[in-house]
């Protein structure tokens, strides 16, 4: 009993605690310019990000994350479950989004930066780009797959189309909503980092770009334990609201 | 006791005015399909129980969808009070065949009850809740309201499924084999809260149409029973169940006029296999062309 519990709280940290001590043995042993000792990087992480960076960069690429993935989401929720409950807007919709779906995200940057400039709605448009299919697909997945009964009790109370897409057929998909919601964080968070490696003024990629061009390497690398920290954190936040939220989804 | 059996006698029986009228209903699904239902006629008169019994597969659930108005027929009309059905009308509530697909899971007891009266503008808040709360009790499941379907029995969920139906307070109340997938023993007591239901509703809702495909169900609980032929489906007879009310599990079932009846009936679902096979006879009451 002891021994199990000690085992399962011990051992997941072995591995890491050992690449640590690798890396710092490796750092202070190589010539190379190109792998600073882990210590450096504590020393980045603490002399840049508490607090100076974190305000000045971090919290504008936050901004940036929450606007794209609250954007790309209404947009792929409302899109899609217009799609999923009507056949005939699927049949004049599917084939373009098809095509809009198979482009990779990072491909449109230079079409936003033509249309928007070099601002944040460029940045911005870019991360609701990337996160816009997911959960458009998903949603529309979802809503097709409610049951017809379901839609049959509604109409049958008078309820409109509009109230039946509202009060039936989104509740029915939200489970397949939400994971379209998760695939779209680190997308967005790549998308995010991706659109302030050009002509930006701050943002966790801008760090990154500037980091680079001063060879601040213990710098950079403090900028993807920061963005590590970040995607784990995001996606812990989510899952914690996701089983509270949908804790009637083992009935669907 | 004299019941009579005959299709021409049921007018004089039930006085009451007609409330619905079914009429040379037809139904394909597909161009391509075979045809369900062959042209049924009957009428159902205002605080009747009206059973329909047919063999399963003949086009039952089909009827039920066309009646209550989300269906439209291939030919022919349901008509409310003289007014052809086109969009379903508010005098009318469904409980659907298959309780686990008809309610929504993510709403709890109560407000899968209080679904149907979320867009009646008329009801302040609590007039709604005051509806919930008899619909519930109507159905005994006080004190369930705020259990997730999920979490209930499938007996239990029946009863919420009809009591969202009650909630609406509908004048007509259609059942689509609501205790087909019951074990025995619940049904009976489901059966029993139906009548219950029935005795204790004031203004709405005393009429009730009921489709099964179990033939003691049917006359342990109607005033009248339609038997529907194999499909596609036509009205094969009509007759007038006189048992003495109130009923009762024990002495109803074993009257001699039930066993009577039941006998009948299978006569009749046996005969009308024959008789459709030779191309039809006179003997049979079939309302189809
Ligand atoms: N939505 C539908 N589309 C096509 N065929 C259907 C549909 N619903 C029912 N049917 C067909 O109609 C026939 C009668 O079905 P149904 O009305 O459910 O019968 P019952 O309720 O008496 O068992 C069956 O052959 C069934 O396959
Ligand atoms: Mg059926």
């Amino acid at each position: 009993m002891m021994r199990s519990a000690l085992t399962t709280r011990v051992l997941p940290w072995v591995a890491p605690l050992l690449l640590l001590v690798v890396w710092e043995y490796a750092g202070r042993h190589t010539t190379s310019i190109y792998l600073p000792p882990a210590s450096d990087v504590a020393k980045a992480l603490r002399e840049d990000w508490m607090w100076e960076h974190t305000t000045r960069d971090l919290l504008p690429s936050l901004k940036r994350f929450a606007l794209g993935y609250l954007a790309g989401s209404a947009l792929g929720i409302l899109v899609g479950l217009a799609i999923g409950s009507s056949r005939r807007v699927a049949q004049y919709t599917g084939p373009t989004l098809e095509f809009l779906r198979a482009l990779p995200a990072v491909a449109v940057m230079p079409v936003a930066i033509l249309l928007f400039g070099l601002g944040d709605g460029m940045r911005i448009s870019i991360i609701a780009f990337g996160v816009l299919f997911p959960v458009l697909v998903n949603t529309a997945a979802g809503a097709r797959s409610c049951r017809q009964e379901r839609i049959d009790v509604a109409e049958m109370f008078g309820l409109s189309r509009l109230q039946v897409i509202r009060r039936v057929i989104l509740p029915s998909a939200v489970p397949m909503i939400s994971a379209g919601l998760r695939v779209g964080l680190p997308i967005a968070l790549i998308m995010m980092v991706v659109s302030e490696l050009v002509g930006g003024k701050n943002g966790i990629g801008f760090y990154l770009t500037q980091a680079q061009s001063l060879f601040d390497i213990a710098g950079m690398f403090s900028a993807l334990v920061i963005l590590g920290v970040l995607g784990n954190l995001i996606n812990w936040l989510y899952v914690r609201v996701e089983t509270q939220q949908l804790h009637w989804g083992a009935h669907l | 006791m004299t019941t009579s059996l005959e299709p021409t006698q049921v007018e004089d029986r039930v006085p009451a005015r007609t409330i619905l009228d079914v009429s040379e209903l037809r139904k394909r699904y597909a161009p391509d399909r075979p045809l369900v239902c062959d042209g049924l006629t009957f009428q159902v008169r205002e605080g009747e129980f009206v059973a329909i019994i047919g063999p399963s597969g003949c086009g039952k659930s089909t009827l039920l969808r066309m009646m209550s108005g989300i269906l439209k027929p291939t030919s022919g009309t349901v008509s409310l009070h003289g007014r052809t059905i086109s969009k379903p009308p508010p005098e009318m509530a469904l409980v659907f065949q298959d309780y686990t697909r008809s309610l929504y899971p993510w709403l709890t007891v109560e407000r899968n009850v209080r679904f149907p009266l979320a867009k009646d503008k008329s009801l302040s808040k609590a007039e709604k809740a005051e509806r919930v709360a008899r619909a519930l009790d109507n159905v005994g499941l006080t004190g369930f309201e705020s259990y997730h379907p999920g979490a209930l029995s499938g007996g239990m969920q029946q009863r919420v499924s009809i009591a969202r139906a009650l909630a609406f307070q509908p004048q007509i109340l259609l059942l689509d084999e609501p205790f087909a997938s019951v074990d025995a023993l619940t049904k009976e007591g489901l059966e029993d809260t139906l009548l219950d239901v029935r005795d204790r509703m004031q203004d709405a809702g005393k009429t009730m149409l009921m489709v099964t495909h179990d033939i003691d169900e049917a006359i342990y609980l109607a005033d009248r029973i339609v038997v529907l032929s194999k499909p596609p489906c036509m009205v094969a007879e009509e007759l007038v169940i006189d048992l003495p009310k109130p009923r009762n599990q024990i002495e109803t079932r074993s009257h001699p006029e039930f066993l009577r009846i039941r006998a009948h009936i299978h006569d009749v679902m046996g005969l009308t296999d024959q008789r459709r096979g030779a191309g039809g006879s006179p003997a049979t009451h079939g309302k189809g062309h």
